[in-house]
């Protein structure tokens, strides 16, 4: 098997020094070459099945590399619990804010995210929980985990990490053979926490899209179908008095008990359903607001957190990261850049994003005149795998999102690929997303 | 000196706006020079309100209004105590702050196209009361008071080159200049304290004992100038006093502005 490098990086290759991937070399071999093919006409099928995203422009295939990445049940296991343990801590800093009005950590961070809500103040949202759904990017230095970015307003990707296993299975079965893999789950979990914020034992949930341009889009498809969930656009939202109801083809005005979001401004699209849902007509999932805990910025304060609410953060590593607004922490990032990865505070997507290493992009300039927007963090060497793209296999730089329904952690937990070269994996950026198999 | 604070700002508009999102620094600054005794900010229609502390603790506050309006009218009343400095102005020039915010590129401030002037400008001065005289001296020379050729957008250079300015724009080129030479600086915002029409920006220079010189090259002045200040920052866009959007389908904006000092 011969795989092409394309950094100079002396990285740990998962895929060709952890002894779990011995069989599935073994099995890739057997393949031989049919496996590029395979590999082509995996993606060609997700095309024409609308596995797609939406970009300026277009709507593009999402590329797979059906090369899955292998994760043995015991470090899903410990990720998983590290996962709920810093969702409890997440959840409890947005109820402390929003709810006890109180600020343990700088005011003007939680306030000068676009996404604070000053609405929330003082609201309870039912069953006091704000952050249904969690997505985390979690990397492997060496194997060990380490946590890069906390994802709580509308963290997407799940319908990918079920589109890659399956097209993989699909299009190339006999990788599997000799493996115990875990069967996928996650979109159950989400519904039950819906179901059970909602109140009520057979509720109406609305999936909330702002449409088919929406690059999501076919995920906001994918998950309504699963669940039978309404796909619904803003304009199909009327607010009632009293109530909420969603205007459907089939049978007219139906009462919503929830409404699963996947629109960020709920000011503009839909003006009403911020005051409905504040007067307990409707439940919004993820609550709004959950962004003041999706800052770049508050991340670096996480570690401090968990020991103010007494939750043992054990499993994951939270890797250095500072805010630049301290003097000392920006004179250090000044004088010595490539040590750091640098990130705005409300980026998201790889947007913002700038490791000066890699790219040798002078973001520092951008950095200095507002330097409140910016943290940095420790570049990690963090481990490879390899993929296939073309007629060739490739060493490549790919992470682990995992989903987190408030506490529980989904099996379908995706790999993303960046492109050659490069460390950035979100999707935005380009890149492929690859199968994950959990193992026993 | 004891000083009684209003600010009023109307804003009116031609339909219904849906949504009204501001930030506010309209109440004096407490700290330095300034205790703030007691303030309150108000808005009709009502929204929600929230407040705190910026990285360079001035007084924020943020206000969201839902409710459909079609005039909207932002106000604050403070009471403020403004102290008088001592003033020590024979440090020696040139000194070495080490790192400091307040010597960076800014948005709006440059000191790299200043560089070369500055340094013709200020050959043979000994001390930093003789090089703020001089850029004052000099800022005042190549710039004449003049509205509505520059903007809030408008950079130290582009106005230094233009050669017109208002008060942001002589207070940004003079922090170019200082800071061109090693001298940190601030840019200030807030109300004089004789019949202010608006607000009025001005420059606090660090000294190298950690107190701050306030100066006012818009109107020649040095030093305890009794002025109010609301906000600090790097530049104008640091302390801009009402900044914000709205959703409507008509046009609008502000439509007058009162601000009343009144010594206690």
């Amino acid at each position: 098997m011969k795989i092409r490098k394309v950094t100079k990086d002396k990285a740990y290759n998962e895929f060709l020094n952890d002894p779990s991937y011995s069989l599935l070399i073994k099995n890739l071999e057997s393949y031989g070459n049919k496996i590029f093919n395979l590999n082509r006409k995996a993606n060609l099928q997700a095309f024409m099945e609308g596995f797609t995203f939406y970009t300026s422009l277009s709507y593009r295939g999402t590329p797979i590399d059906i090369i899955p990445r292998l994760l043995p049940l015991h470090l899903f296991s410990k990720i998983s619990s590290y996962l709920i343990a810093r969702n409890y801590v997440l959840n409890r800093l947005i109820k402390e804010v929003y709810e006890e009005k109180s600020a343990p950590l700088p005011d003007w961070i939680l306030k000068t995210t676009p996404y604070f809500r000053p609405e929330m103040i003082g609201f309870t949202p039912p069953k006091g929980i704000y952050t249904h759904v969690y997505g985390a990017d979690i990397v492997r230095v060496n194997g060990t985990p380490f946590i890069l970015e906390d994802n709580l307003r509308i963290p997407s990707g799940i319908s990918y990490s079920y589109k890659a296993f399956e097209y993989s299975m699909r299009f190339a079965p006999d990788l599997a053979e000799g493996y115990k893999i875990l069967n996928l789950s996650g979109l159950e979990y989400l519904y039950d926490i819906l179901r059970y914020v909602s109140g009520t034992k057979d509720p109406v949930i609305v999936l909330l899209t702002d449409g088919c341009y929406n690059s999501a889009y076919f995920e906001h498809r994918f998950i309504s179908e699963k669940l039978g969930l309404i796909l619904a656009e803003p304009s199909d939202i009327i607010i009632k008095d009293g109530e909420v109801v969603v205007d459907t083809v089939d049978e007219g005005e139906v009462h919503v008990d929830v409404i699963y979001r996947r629109i960020e401004d709920l000011d503009y699209l839909t003006p009403g359903l911020m005051k409905a849902y504040l007067r307990g007509w409707v439940t919004l999932a993820n609550a709004p607001g959950t962004g003041i805990a999706d800052d770049k910025a508050t991340f670096v304060w996480i570690p401090y957190l968990a020991e103010r609410y007494n939750v043992k953060l054990d499993g994951v590593i939270q890797p250095l990261t500072f805010c630049l607004y301290e003097k000392e922490n920006l004179e250090k990032v000044l004088n010595y850049p490539t040590r750091f990865v640098i990130k705005k505070r409300e980026g998201y997507g790889g947007i913002g994003l700038s490791i000066i290493k890699d790219d040798q992009i002078n973001v520092l300039k951008e950095v200095v005149r507002e330097y409140e927007n910016f943290i940095a963090q420790e570049v990690l060497d963090f481990d490879t795998v390899v993929s296939v793209v073309g007629d060739s296999y490739y060493e490549t730089y790919a992470d682990l999102r995992f989903f987190t329904y408030y506490d529980k952690v989904a099996t379908a937990v995706l790999s993303r690929v960046g492109i050659l070269g490069s460390r950035v994996t979100n999707n935005s950026s380009g890149g492929l997303v690859k199968p994950v198999w959990i193992i026993e | 000196m004891d000083y009684r604070v209003k600010y009023i700002s109307i804003y009116e508009y031609e339909a219904d706006v849906i949504l009204n999102e501001n930030t506010l620094k309209i109440v004096p600054y407490d700290g330095d020079n300034q205790l703030l005794v007691k303030y309150e900010v108000n808005t009709v229609p009502k929204g929600y309100m929230t407040s705190y502390r910026d990285i360079f603790n001035n007084i924020v506050f943020k206000v969201k209004i839902t409710e459909p309006h079609r005039r909207l009218e932002i106000s604050s009343e403070s009471v403020v105590k403004v102290d008088n400095r001592v003033i020590k102005t024979d440090y020696e020039f040139p000194y070495n702050y080490g790192f400091n915010e307040f010597l960076l590129p800014t948005k709006l401030v440059d000191p790299e196209p200043f560089q070369q002037i500055a340094k013709e400008l200020v050959k043979g001065l000994k001390t930093l009361g003789e090089v703020i005289e001089a850029v004052v001296k000099f800022v005042t020379s190549k710039i004449s008071y003049k509205p509505g050729v520059t903007n809030i957008n408008t950079t130290a250079i582009e106005a230094f080159k233009l050669g017109y300015g208002v008060c942001q724009d002589y207070t940004h080129v003079t922090l170019a200049m200082l800071r061109a030479l090693g001298i940190p600086a601030r840019y200030v915002m807030g109300v004089v304290n004789d019949n202010p029409r608006a607000t009025h920006a001005w420059v606090e220079v660090l000294t190298p004992d950690g107190t701050f010189l306030d100066v006012d090259p818009t109107r020649k002045r040095l030093y305890n100038l009794g002025y109010i200040k609301f906000a600090i920052g790097r530049d104008f866009s640091d302390t801009s006093p009402i900044v914000g959007y709205f959703v409507s389908s008509g046009k609008g904006g502000l439509k007058e502005l009162k601000i009343e000092v009144k010594k206690l």
